[in-house]
C-alpha cells in the first residue's frame, strides 16, 4: 500500500478534478488536498523504506516476474518525495495566480502521477506506459497556452518526443524478445546469462538512445528549448523539474541496476556525451536573455552532470547521481518559480526589459541569490554536494578532464546567473512604472521560501540524505568497486 | 558625494562596530588565556570524511587579528563614509558577513570548509563592489571580480580535492603532514597548479591582476578592507599555509617567485599610468601582493618571516591611505590627482594621516632587511638570478615610495593649481580610523618588538626551521641602510618624474589592446559570439532540421552500441502453411508504404498510409492475434477518418515544389536498414517461454479467463491498462481546450468577415 | 519467412522516415502515424510470431495446445496501439491547429522567432 499510494493519490486527484471541472473552487480545494495527501504518502513511503530497505508490491498479488512490480528503494523514495514536494509547491504557488483553465489541474496531476510511477515501476513495459502518460499530460499542458505559439511549440515537442517514444517501444519489444522478461529483477538475471549478454548491448543501446532523448542529452534536446518557454511558469517549474530528471533516473536504474554488464565503451561514450550536453546547455543559456529560455537551457546543462555521474558507473557514482537528482529537481524547479515571481514583479520575461529588483525586493533578491548559487554549486548548498560528489568520483577514477569540464561549466553557469542578477536585479528598471513587487502573491512567496529553506537545510547538513541514498545505491554496478572508502 | 555636502558623522550607525570589536576582544582574550594552536572539529559529513574542522595557529591568529582589528577601524570609517546614503543598511549587513567568512577561511582546517568560506568572501565582495549598481561600470567590475575569483576558487577546489585524495585526508594539516609521502605523485603538479590558480586569482596575481583596480568602484571602506587589507591576502595566506609542504619543490618555487616578480613589476609600471588616486593605490596593492607571493616562494626561512611581516605592514599602511583617498573623494567629489592638490589647508587631519601612512610605506624597506640578508647569503650559488630578483624588489619598492609620495605629499602639499570650491574636512568617524592605524604602523616600525610575538608565531608556522637567532641576525644594519637609501633615492626620482613618466606610459596603447584585461573582454565577447553561433546552429527553430539531427543522433548512438556488442544477424528458413497470408499482408503494407512516397495528393497519400495499418491488421490475424487485428483495423479506420476530416485545415500543400530529398532519403534508408538489422539480430537469441507458459497455465485456474490476452490485460498486467486508460482520458482532456478555442477562433473570424 | 516481414518493416520505416522529414506538415504527421504502426509491429515481433494458434483456451479444454502464439506481446501491443491512437488523434487536431501559419513545418516560428541582432536573441513581447 505504501508503494502504490503515491501513484494512486495524484491519479485520483486528477480524476476528481476532471469531474469537478465546472466548479473551480471545489477543484482548487481538491488540488490542495491532493497535494498535501501526496506529500504525506511520500513521507510514509520514505519511512517504510527507511525501516525495511526495499518495498515492493505487485498489484493483484501475482508472483514476481509475472505481474507488474512497483518497487521503492531509497533512491526512488527520495525522488518520490522530491516530486511530491515539488507538486505541492506548484499547487501553493498556482492557487494564488488567479483563475486557470479547468483542465489544467487534472493534467498537472497526471504528469505528477506519471513521474512518480516511472520512478517506482520495476517493469520495462509499464515504464513505457507511464512515459506515455507523462507525454500526454505535458502535451495537454503545453497546448493550454493557447494560440499559434503554443500550438507550434506543442507540435514540435510532440514530433520529437514521439521519435523517442517509438524507439523506446521498439527497444522494449526487442529486449523482451531477447530475454523473455520485462521485470527488472528477472531482466537483470537474464542479461547476465552468457547466452544472451554478449549480444544484448545493441538493444540496451537502443533503449539508451530513447532515454537520452527523453532526458534531453546533446544533441537530442531540440524539443526542450523549442517548447518549454511557452508554458505558464508554475507549470514550467513542474515540468522542468520533473521530466528530464525522471528519464535520467531511469537511465541510472537501468544501467546500474538492471543491465549491469553494459560494455565500458558505451559508458565511456555516455561520459563524452555528458560533457557535450553540459557545455551545449550552458552555451544556450549564455545566449539567451529570456529568463525562461535561460533556465530551460540550464536544464540541459544540468542533465550533463547527471549523465556524467551515470557514466562513471560505480556505486559511489550512483549515489552522487542520485543526490544530484534530488538537488536538481528542487533547485531547478524553485528557480523557475522564482523567475515567475520576477516576471510578475518586473512585468517582462526579457532581461532587457526588466531591472531594479534588488532595491525593489530584498527577499526576492535573497531567494534568487541562494538558488542561483545552489545551481552553480557553491557550498553550503545542495548543488555543491551534488557536484562535489560527482567531481570526487571522477577524480577518483582518474577522469581529470571530465571533472575539469564539470568545474568549468560551473563557471559558465555562474556567468549566466550573474547575467540575471546584473540585468534583473541591479540594473535600474528601464520602465520603472512597470516595477511592482507588491504584485507577488503570498502563495508564491510561500512556495519559493519553503523550497529554499529545504535546499539550505539539506545543504547545511547533507549527511542524512547522503547516508540514506548510499544505502540505496550500494547494489549499483555490483562488479565495480566504488571509489568511496 | 559632492564637494561640501555633509551628512554628519554617521555616529548613529556606530553600533555595527560592536561586531568586529567583540570579535577582536574575544581573540585578544583567547590569545592571552590559551596557548596556540587551538583546534576543534565537529562531524559534518562523516560518510565523506568531511568535518567542521578548525585549526588556529600563529598564522591564523595573525590573520584573525588583522581581520578583526582593521575591521573595527573600517567599520567605524564606513559609518562616516556612508552616512546619509540610501541602502547603507545592506553594507552593514554584508560587511560583517564578509568578516565572518574571512575569519572562517583563515581558521578552517577542512578543505571543503576552506572552500566554503573562500567562495563566501568572493560572493560578499561581489555584492559590495556592486554597491553603486545603477552604474554599469560598477556592475561590470563586480561581475569581473566574481567570475575571476570564483573561477579560481573552482580550480582551487579541484586542486584541493586532488591533494586530499593523494594525502587520504580532507584537512590542510593532514595534507601538509602527508606531503612528503606524495612528492613523487604524478598528480602533484596538476594539483599545485590548480590550487595556485585559486590563490593567484584571489590575490590578484598576473595575469588575473586587473580585477582589483576595477573593483575600486566599491565604496572606499570596502576597498580599504577587502581589496587591500584582508580578502586579497587570502591567496597569500593559502600559499603561506601550504608552503611548509612544498617549500622544497622547485616547481612551487619557480611558479611563486616568477609570478610574484612579474606581478610586482607589471603593477608598478601600471601604477604610473593611472591618474585616479584609488586606482594608483590599487595598482600598488597588486605590486605588494606580487612581492608577497615572491617572498613566499623563496625557499629560505627568513623569507617566510619577511612575508609575514610585510603582509602585516602592508595592511597597516595601505588601509589608511585608502581611507584618505576616500576622504578626498568625499570632500571634493573627485579622486583624480591633477584636480586635487594643496588640500592640507582644508583637510589638515587627513593630511596628517596620509603623511604618517606614507612614511610608514616609504620606510617599509626595513622589513626587507630580512630578505636582503637572505638573498645575499644565497647569492653565492645562484648569483645572477637572485641579483635580478633583488633589483626587481628595489624597483618595486621605489615605486611604492613614489606612490606614497603622491598620496601623502603631492595631494596635500602640492601647489593649488585650480580652485576647487569650498572643501571641508570630513567628520571624525572618517579621520580617527586612518590616523589610528597610521600611528600604529609608525609605532611598529620604531618598536618592532610590539608585534614580534605574533609575527614570529606566524612565521614559525610557515618556516618551522626558523630560529630566533636568525631573526636577530637578520637585522643587519649596513645592508638595511644601503637597501633603504637606494630604494628611497630611486623612489624620489620616480616621484619627481611622475608626470613625465605617466605621459610616456600612457601613450603606449598596445598595453590596453593586448593586455590580460583585453583578453578578459575578448573572452567575454567571444563567449557571447560562440554562444550565439552555437545556439543558432542547434536551436534554429526549423522542425525538419530538429527531426533530422535527432534521428541521425539516435541512429548513431544505436550503431555505436551495436559496434560494442556481438552482432549476429540470423535468418531462419521457417516457412509456415499460412505463408501466403503473410505474403499478402506484407504486400499490402509495402504497397501502402511505398506509394506514400510517390503520391502527390494528400488524400490519396492518407489512404495509402492506411494500407500500412490494414496490412498490419491482416498480419496480426494470421499470427494468432485476432484481438490485435480487430483493434488495429478499428484504430486505423478512425485515424484515417479523423485525418481526412482535418485535412482541409492544412491549407495549400507546400510539397509540390519539392523534388527528391537525397539527404533525407539517405537518413530514411539508414533507419530502414537499422530496423532490419535490429530484427535480424533478434533471431539469434534463444527463446525463453517462462512468461507465456505461466500466463497460459494460470489464465483459467487463477483468473477464470479463456482468452489469455484479455486475462493479461485486465488481470495480470492491469496496471498497464490503468495507465492506458489514463492516457486516453488525458488525450481527451488535452484536446478539449484546443477544440474549444479553435471553435472560438473560428467564430471570431467569421464575425470579422474572413473565413479561417 | 520472417525475413519477408522484417524486410517489409525496414522498407516501411524508411518510407515513414522519408515522409516525416517532408516539408509538408500533413505528411509529417502521416509519417509519424506510419512509424507508430511499425513500432507496434516491432514490439509484436518480440514474441517471435509465426504460430497461427491464438492464445484462447477452448471451452472445456484444460489449457492451450502446444505451439500457441505468445500472448504477452499481444497484450502489450494492444496497449501500445490504443496509446498510440490517443496520441496521434491529439496530434492531428494539434497539427491542424498549428498549420495556420502555413503547412510548412519549417515556418512554425511563432515560438522561436528568427534572430536579427548580431549576438543577441530577439525580444519577444508576449
Amino acid at each position: 500500500m505504501q508503494v502504490v499510494l503515491p501513484l494512486l493519490i495524484p491519479l485520483l486527484t486528477a480524476l476528481l478534478a476532471a469531474l469537478a471541472m465546472p466548479r473551480p473552487r471545489l477543484q482548487r480545494g481538491l488540488g490542495q488536498l491532493g497535494g498535501v495527501a501526496l506529500v504525506l504518502s511520500a513521507l510514509w513511503l520514505l519511512q517504510g523504506v527507511m525501516a525495511q530497505g526495499r518495498l515492493s508490491v505487485i498489484l493483484g498479488g501475482w508472483p514476481a516476474p509475472f505481474g507488474i512490480e512497483l518497487a521503492a528503494d531509497p533512491l526512488s523514495a527520495v525522488l518520490v518525495m522530491a516530486a511530491a514536494l515539488l507538486a505541492l509547491a506548484v499547487r501553493v504557488y498556482s492557487d494564488d495566480h488567479g483563475s486557470s483553465e479547468p483542465t489544467r489541474l487534472p493534467l498537472e496531476q497526471g504528469v505528477v502521477a506519471a513521474a512518480i510511477a516511472i520512478t517506482l515501476a520495476a517493469d520495462l513495459f509499464n515504464l513505457y506506459v507511464w512515459f506515455e502518460l507523462m507525454l500526454m499530460g505535458v502535451l495537454g499542458l503545453l497546448a493550454l497556452g493557447g494560440g499559434q505559439r503554443a500550438a507550434e511549440a506543442t507540435l514540435k515537442y510532440f514530433a520529437l518526443s514521439l521519435l523517442g517514444t517509438l524507439l523506446m517501444l521498439a527497444a522494449i519489444g526487442l529486449i523482451y524478445g531477447a530475454t523473455g522478461h520485462l521485470n527488472f529483477t528477472a531482466l537483470s538475471q537474464a542479461a547476465r546469462d552468457p547466452a544472451i549478454a554478449p549480444a544484448l548491448p545493441l538493444y540496451v543501446g537502443l533503449l539508451l538512445a530513447a532515454l537520452l532523448l527523453k532526458a534531453g542529452a546533446f544533441p537530442l534536446f531540440a524539443w526542450l528549448p523549442a517548447s518549454y518557454h511557452t508554458l505558464p511558469l508554475p507549470l514550467l517549474a513542474l515540468i522542468g523539474g520533473l521530466l528530464t530528471k525522471v528519464a535520467a533516473y531511469v537511465l541510472l536504474r537501468l544501467l546500474g541496476d538492471v543491465f549491469v554488464l553494459t560494455p565500458a565503451a558505451l559508458l565511456e561514450g555516455l561520459g563524452w556525451l555528458a560533457l557535450a550536453t553540459m557545455i551545449s546547455g550552458v552555451l544556450g543559456a549564455a545566449y539567451h536573455w529570456d529568463l525562461r529560455r535561460i533556465l530551460a537551457f540550464h536544464i540541459v546543462s544540468q542533465i550533463g552532470y547527471l549523465l556524467l555521474g551515470i557514466a562513471l558507473a560505480t556505486s559511489a557514482a550512483a549515489s552522487a547521481t542520485a543526490f544530484f537528482l534530488l538537488h536538481n529537481i528542487l533547485v531547478k524547479a524553485n528557480l523557475f518559480l522564482i523567475i515567475g515571481l520576477m516576471i510578475l514583479a518586473a512585468g517582462h520575461h526579457d532581461l532587457r526589459r526588466i531591472g531594479g529588483l534588488y532595491p525593489g525586493s530584498v527577499l526576492l533578491a535573497l531567494l534568487f541569490f541562494v538558488n542561483a548559487f545552489a545551481l552553480v554549486g557553491v557550498p553550503p548548498t545542495t548543488g555543491f554536494w551534488g557536484k562535489f560528489l560527482i567531481l570526487r568520483e571522477a577524480f577518483e577514477q582518474g577522469r581529470y578532464l571530465w571533472g575539469g569540464v564539470a568545474l568549468g561549466v560551473g563557471l559558465l553557469t555562474l556567468y549566466s546567473m550573474s547575467k540575471i542578477w546584473l540585468e534583473g536585479f541591479w540594473k535600474a528598471h528601464p520602465d520603472p512604472e512597470r516595477l511592482n513587487t507588491a504584485a507577488i502573491p503570498l502563495g508564491g512567496w510561500l512556495a519559493v521560501s519553503g523550497l529554499t529553506l529545504l535546499i539550505v537545510l539539506i545543504g547545511l547538513y547533507p549527511e542524512p540524505a547522503i547516508r540514506f541514498i548510499d544505502a540505496g545505491s550500494a547494489g549499483f554496478w555490483p562488479a565495480s568497486s566504488g571509489g568511496r572508502p | 558625494m559632492h564637494a561640501g555636502e555633509q551628512h554628519g558623522s554617521g555616529a548613529n550607525d556606530l553600533w555595527v562596530v560592536l561586531i568586529p570589536l567583540s570579535a577582536f576582544a574575544l581573540l585578544a582574550w583567547g590569545l592571552t588565556a590559551y596557548s596556540l594552536p587551538w583546534t576543534f572539529a565537529l562531524p559534518w559529513a562523516p560518510s565523506l570524511g568531511i568535518e567542521l574542522a578548525f585549526h588556529i595557529d600563529g598564522l591564523s591568529a595573525q590573520m584573525l587579528a588583522l581581520i578583526t582589528g582593521i575591521g573595527v577601524l573600517v567599520f567605524t570609517y564606513a559609518c562616516g563614509y556612508l552616512a546619509g546614503k540610501p541602502r547603507r543598511g545592506r553594507v552593514y549587513f554584508v560587511l560583517p558577513l564578509f568578516m565572518l567568512a574571512m575569519m572562517g577561511a583563515v581558521s578552517a582546517d577542512d578543505v571543503i570548509l576552506l572552500f566554503l568560506f573562500w567562495e563566501m568572501t568572493s560572493i560578499t565582495s561581489f555584492l559590495l563592489v556592486g554597491f553603486n549598481h545603477e552604474d554599469p561600470h560598477a556592475r561590470a567590475s563586480a561581475r569581473q571580480a566574481l567570475l575571476i575569483t570564483m573561477g579560481g576558487g573552482l580550480a582551487m577546489l579541484g586542486g584541493l580535492l586532488l591533494l586530499a585524495q593523494m594525502a587520504g585526508v580532507y584537512t590542510l594539516s593532514g595534507i601538509i603532514a602527508a606531503a612528503p609521502g606524495f612528492m613523487d605523485d604524478p598528480r602533484l603538479h596538476l594539483a599545485i597548479t590548480l590550487v595556485l590558480l585559486g590563490a593567484f586569482t584571489k590575490s590578484a596575481q598576473f595575469p588575473f591582476h586587473f580585477w582589483l583596480p576595477n573593483a575600486m568602484s566599491a565604496p572606499t571602506p570596502v576597498s580599504a578592507y577587502l581589496h587591500s587589507a584582508t580578502m586579497v591576502k587570502l591567496g597569500i595566506y593559502l600559499m603561506l599555509r601550504l608552503d611548509p609542504a612544498f617549500n622544497d619543490l622547485l616547481f612551487w618555487e619557480v611558479l611563486l617567485v616568477g609570478t610574484g616578480a612579474i606581478t610586482a613589476l607589471w603593477a608598478s609600471v601600471l601604477a604610473l599610468r593611472e591618474r585616479d588616486l584609488k586606482r594608483i593605490l590599487a595598482r600598488s596593492t597588486v605590486a605588494a601582493l606580487g612581492t608577497l607571493t615572491l617572498l613566499v616562494g623563496l625557499p629560505s626561512p627568513g623569507a617566510g618571516l619577511a612575508a609575514v611581516a610585510f603582509l602585516f605592514a602592508h595592511a597597516v599602511y595601505k588601509a589608511p591611505l585608502f581611507m584618505v583617498a576616500g576622504n578626498i573623494d568625499h570632500a571634493t567629489g573627485t579622486r583624480i590627482i591633477d584636480k586635487v592638490t594643496g588640500l592640507r589647508r582644508y583637510m589638515p587631519w587627513s593630511a596628517a594621516a596620509a603623511l604618517l601612512a606614507g612614511l610608514s610605506m616609504a620606510g617599509l624597506p626595513l622589513a626587507f632587511g630580512f630578505v636582503s640578508k637572505d638573498l645575499m647569503s644565497i647569492a653565492k650559488s645562484e648569483a645572477d638570478l637572485l641579483a635580478l630578483l633583488s633589483w626587481t624588489l628595489v624597483l618595486v619598492n621605489a615605486t611604492a615610495v613614489a606612490v606614497a609620495a603622491v598620496a601623502a605629499v603631492r595631494v596635500f602639499w602640492g601647489r593649488v593649481e585650480t580652485p576647487i570650491g569650498p572643501v571641508r574636512e570630513v567628520p571624525w568617524t572618517m579621520l580617527a580610523p586612518p590616523l589610528f592605524i597610521a600611528l600604529l604602523g609608525i609605532e611598529f616600525e620604531i618598536v618592532p618588538h610590539l608585534a614580534d610575538p605574533l609575527l614570529i608565531a606566524a612565521a614559525g608556522v610557515v618556516s618551522p626551521d626558523l630560529r630566533s637567532v636568525e631573526i636577530s641576525a637578520s637585522y643587519d644594519l649596513s645592508t638595511l641602510f644601503s637597501a633603504l637609501g637606494l630604494t628611497a633615492g630611486i623612489g624620489i626620482l620616480l616621484y619627481i618624474a611622475w608626470d613625465r613618466l605617466h605621459d610616456r606610459l600612457h601613450r603606449i596603447h598596445w598595453l590596453d589592446r593586448y593586455g590580460p584585461e583585453a583578453t578578459y573582454d575578448f573572452l567575454l565577447h567571444g563567449l557571447a559570439r560562440l554562444a550565439a553561433w552555437h545556439t543558432r546552429a542547434l536551436q534554429h527553430g526549423r522542425l525538419s532540421g530538429y527531426l533530422r539531427l535527432t534521428l541521425a543522433a539516435l541512429i548513431a548512438i544505436t550503431v555505436f552500441a551495436a559496434w560494442q556488442g556481438e552482432g549476429r544477424l540470423t535468418v531462419d528458413g521457417y516457412w509456415p502453411d499460412h505463408a501466403w497470408a503473410w505474403l499478402v499482408a506484407c504486400s499490402v503494407m509495402l504497397a501502402g508504404a511505398l506509394s506514400t512516397l510517390f503520391l502527390q495528393d494528400r488524400l490519396a497519400l492518407l489512404m495509402a498510409s492506411g494500407l500500412v495499418g490494414y496490412g498490419a491488421a491482416l498480419l496480426f490475424l494470421f499470427a494468432g492475434a485476432p484481438d490485435l487485428a480487430f483493434t488495429q483495423f478499428m484504430v486505423e479506420t478512425i485515424l484515417v477518418v479523423v485525418a481526412a476530416a482535418v485535412l482541409p485545415r492544412f491549407g495549400a500543400d507546400p510539397y509540390r515544389a519539392e523534388g527528391t530529398r537525397w539527404g533525407d532519403l539517405a537518413l530514411a534508408v539508414a533507419a530502414g536498414l537499422g530496423v532490419i538489422a535490429l530484427l535480424l539480430h533478434l533471431q539469434g537469441f534463444p527463446v525463453d517461454s517462462t512468461l507465456p507458459e505461466w500466463f497460459a497455465g494460470q489464465a483459467l485456474p487463477a483468473a477464470q479467463g479463456h482468452n489469455v490476452v484479455n486475462v493479461i490485460i485486465v488481470d495480470f498486467r492491469a496496471l498497464d491498462t490503468l495507465g492506458e486508460i489514463a492516457v486516453v482520458a488525458f488525450s481527451l482532456l488535452a484536446a478539449l481546450p484546443l477544440l474549444r478555442r479553435d471553435k472560438g477562433a473560428r467564430d471570431h473570424a467569421e464575425r470579422a468577415g474572413n473565413p479561417p | 519467412m520472417n525475413l519477408l516481414l522484417i524486410l517489409t518493416l525496414g522498407i516501411g520505416v524508411a518510407a515513414g522516415v522519408y515522409l516525416m522529414l517532408s516539408r509538408d506538415l500533413f505528411r509529417l504527421v502521416v509519417g509519424l502515424a506510419i512509424l507508430g504502426s511499425l513500432a507496434n509491429m516491432i514490439l509484436f515481433m518480440g514474441g517471435r510470431p509465426g504460430s497461427l494458434i491464438a492464445p484462447v483456451i477452448e471451452k472445456g479444454a484444460e489449457g492451450l495446445p502446444a505451439g500457441f502464439a505468445d500472448p504477452l506481446p499481444q497484450a502489450l501491443t494492444l496497449t501500445a496501439i490504443v496509446i498510440g491512437f490517443a496520441l496521434l488523434a491529439f496530434a492531428l487536431v494539434l497539427a491542424a491547429r498549428a498549420a495556420r501559419n502555413g503547412a510548412d513545418p519549417d515556418r512554425l516560428r511563432a515560438s522561436e522567432p528568427k534572430p536579427h541582432e548580431a549576438v543577441k536573441p530577439p525580444i519577444e513581447d508576449w
